[in-house]
């Protein structure tokens, strides 16, 4: 069961989209998955990487020293079980969706969804989002992020940090 | 090598400079403009760990800058939705004049806002010679973006941010290494 599309926007929450960030790992697109649209054009994104790789892991180490720990700033996740991919040539693998690492992109330099995230799986990553802004609430999201951010969260069951 | 932190977001740009050119009270030329951008991305970069607005920064001649930013400035007074109207030309230089209507600063977060008005203040205090000398690597104080232009061998080519995080490191004393790996993934 996957969550319902609020709109007829082809880039919902739920959606998986690869995004090609120049120089990031290789120039890998990686897995993003829509978490608000902030506004017609705007999109709030969570990137994930494979869990297995050495940079990632570092990234982790690094959060964790600082106090962001695991279930802040990323939350682990098997995309095979919970990532529906549209093509079969996509497998899925363990990832970590690293909120700490939230991206706004316009709608318009989007390509297609490639997969859809379980409603499950979002709601960890929501959640995470939601204790990263408890933590640090003047960089992590505005107020209107917030207010949506909440919203999708009541709709998935989410629990909300105390004061949020 | 990292050279994007995330795709230039033009929506981001523009209510950025329009919310600038209004608590400034002033209006804004491409230079500025581009100026402004890159140097509120590296601040909340090195502060938080995230751009503002994005793109990758390229080492041209008046130092390091967004094309995709670039491109928008240059491409305000002939798009009708953009914030700003053409004010005065000067040479190649335009100063754009922020339209009336409520600014859009809500879209950036406590952080952002102070990253891009530090930056602002930054830019619009330094006359052009004292710019170029600060995005250029040759002021004394806090011209680390300056200083990965210089590092960043041949003109045009993308700027890395580990660039950016070493003469960042070098300058403050901050853990390059720890910077890197929150960022440069």
């Amino acid at each position: 069961m996957y969550l319902s599309p609020t709109s007829e926007d082809d880039s919902l929450p739920a959606h998986i989209h690869q995004i090609a960030i120049a120089g990031e790992d290789d120039d890998f697109g990686h897995l993003h998955v829509v978490i608000v649209e902030i506004d017609s054009n705007q999109r709030l994104f969570i990137p994930a990487y494979d869990a297995a790789k050495a940079k990632v892991t570092q990234l982790c180490e690094t959060l964790h020293k600082g106090g962001i720990y695991e279930g802040v700033g990323w939350v682990e996740i098997d995309n095979a079980k919970e990532v529906t991919f549209y093509d079969p040539k996509w497998t899925g693998k363990l990832a970590r969706w690293v909120a700490y690492k939230r991206r706004r992109i316009e709608k318009r330099t989007l390509g297609k969804p490639i997969g859809e995230i379980s409603d499950r799986a979002l709601g960890e990553i929501i959640e995470c989002l939601l204790r990263l802004h408890a933590q640090r609430p003047a960089s992590t999201l505005t107020d209107d992020e917030l207010k949506k951010v909440k919203k999708l969260a009541a709709q998935l069951g989410v629990n909300v940090p105390a004061g949020l | 090598m990292t050279y994007e932190l995330q795709p230039f977001n033009q929506a981001r740009f523009d209510a950025c400079m329009a919310w600038v050119a209004r608590q400034f009270d002033r209006t804004l030329s491409q230079y500025e403009a581009v100026k402004i951008h890159a140097l509120a991305d590296a601040l909340h970069v090195v502060r938080f760990h995230n751009p503002i607005i994005g793109g990758a920064l390229r080492k041209l001649k008046h130092g390091p800058v967004a094309l995709d930013a670039l491109n928008r400035a240059k491409g305000w007074q002939d798009d009708k939705d953009a914030p700003f109207d053409l004010s005065a030309k000067r040479g190649n230089a335009m100063y754009f004049a922020p339209k009336s209507g409520p600014t859009r600063e809500a879209m950036f977060t406590p952080s952002e806002r102070q990253a891009i008005l530090d930056a602002a203040r930054t830019v619009f205090a330094m006359t052009f010679d004292e710019s170029q000398k600060f995005f250029h690597g040759e002021a004394d104080k806090d011209d680390f973006l300056g200083k990965a232009w210089r590092k960043t061998q041949r003109n045009k080519v993308l700027i890395s941010w580990d660039a950016i995080l070493n003469a960042y490191s070098a300058q403050t004393g901050q853990d390059a290494a720890e910077l890197k790996a929150l960022i440069c993934i």
